[in-house]
């Protein structure tokens, strides 16, 4: 697998260099197989992980509102919604609106298991309809990279954790420079990515201040649409010169970044099969977990758990062990990355 | 312990299960803990998922599939029952 397979089309002549890195394809926990859905019981059973607002920036909106493409109709209306409803919408793109940050900090904030599925659903990403994303094409940097666990482990994560720093540094440089380039005063722009506090025309109690609506977007108040695309035009025809001079050494530094870190998640992908090392031996005296001997190197894993330990068997595909741990909610990531480490889990 | 054979016992919704060759592991939201099942333990925990039972139901599938004793294989279920019911693993039906 390469990025160029992961990385929305828009940004395929702006950034080329990062097409073509390698890196082994996510098997364990993808929105097909979602992790989070395993119980009816589950809070996450109508949404997965799509409790989260992305931040759409203006050309990405702009993308969405220009393409032809079918699959994007819903999209398109959701996104005419929001803007007629004003909150979270930004010439910097479409933010999560303080309401919506304050129902995300509520679920957060309750136990995993107890969290009303209400309240859940009431922070349903705005673009996700029947579990499926109606804006793919133009998803944002989160949606791209996240993986709630990785086949490379830890160096997997931190290697998606790059690409991401790196995309989301894209979208806030090409969303300025494109209303830069649409004659935004360059001191009213905000030099950081931006969120629902850096504005203030939504009041507290989720109201839209009209006036502060209208002084934020100036001359464009009622065209938001227009400058969205606007902003799409002009980025989708920046090439991979223009995009280095805008984003200089932070870019140069983050693609540095994402080499090192493809080396390391190439090393660590979880080999087809592992094995319980055949020396190891299982301390059972205490009665919460197994200790696990080899030589002079030891592992503690919770008692009920040992049978997973044991599906290591060599014949037993890693990624199947991994979906039996799903089953009861235990992502094995981090103890099998410390299990390989300590070399009490190897390849056949 | 509960002594009535005949009390109705089903799985827990609030229970999720992983089969492991012949073991279950079991995940009890309420108590966001683990529980391991060895062979014959699973083997319950399959059939009371499969259809609330009595004791003496149990003990019936038990003796068919394995060479045991009666009254050894109705002890082993009845403290087997009353350890997943202090768990709250699984309940009586009402």
């Amino acid at each position: 697998m390469i990025l160029q397979n992961k990385i929305p089309s828009i940004y395929h002549s702006i950034f080329p260099e990062l097409l073509g890195f390698k890196f082994p394809e996510e098997k364990i926990a993808t929105c097909d197989t979602c992790t989070l859905c395993r119980s009816p019981q589950t809070p996450y059973i109508n949404t997965k992980c799509c409790t989260y607002q992305p931040t759409l920036v203006n050309f990405l909106l702009g993308g969405v509102f220009t393409d032809d493409d079918v699959s994007l109709t819903l999209g398109k209306e959701r996104i005419l919604n929001q803007i007629k409803a004003r909150a979270g919408v930004t010439p910097y793109g479409i933010i999560p609106s303080l309401s919506y940050i304050e129902r995300e900090k509520e679920a957060n904030s309750i136990d995993f298991w107890l969290r009303p599925h209400k309240l859940v659903e009431s922070i349903r990403c705005p673009y996700s309809y029947e579990g499926l994303c109606t804006i793919w094409k133009y998803r944002e940097n989160l949606c791209v990279t996240f993986f709630c666990s990785s086949i490379g482990g830890v160096a997997g994560k931190t290697f998606w954790k790059k690409v991401n720093a790196y995309l989301k540094m894209a979208e806030t440089s090409l969303a300025q420079y494109a209303m830069l380039q649409l004659g935004w005063p360059p001191d009213k722009i905000k030099t950081d990515a931006v969120t629902a506090v850096d504005f203030n025309f939504e009041e507290e109690d989720g109201i839209i201040n009209d006036a502060k609506y209208a002084e934020l977007w100036g001359d464009w108040i009622g065209r938001e649409e227009e400058f969205y695309r606007s902003c799409f035009n002009i980025v989708k025809n920046i090439d991979a010169v223009t995009f280095k001079q805008i984003t200089g050494q932070t870019r140069e530094i983050l693609e540095a970044a994402i080499r090192d870190t493809q080396k390391k998640f190439i090393l660590s992908n979880l080999p087809v099969f592992l094995l319980l090392h055949p020396s190891v031996i299982a301390d059972k005296s205490n009665e919460d977990h197994i200790l696990l001997i080899l030589g002079e190197i030891t592992a503690k894993v919770p008692s009920a758990l040992l049978p997973l330990i044991y599906s290591f068997n060599g014949k037993r595909q890693t990624v199947e062990v991994f979906q039996l741990g799903y089953n009861i909610l235990f992502n094995m990531s981090d103890l099998v990355d410390e299990l390989r480490e300590k070399g009490i889990l190897i390849k056949p | 312990m509960n002594n009535d054979l005949n009390t109705i016992w089903h799985v827990s919704q609030k229970v999720l299960s992983s089969k492991i060759d012949e073991e279950v592991i079991l995940m009890s939201i309420e108590a966001d803990s683990y529980f391991g099942l060895d062979p014959i333990a699973s083997h319950i925990w399959y059939l009371l998922s499969q259809k609330p039972s009595t004791i003496n139901e149990l003990v019936q599938f038990l003796m068919e599939e394995y060479e045991v004793e009666e009254d050894t294989c109705r002890m082993d279920v009845q403290t087997l029952i009353d350890d997943m019911s202090a768990r709250k693993l699984i309940f009586q039906v009402d």
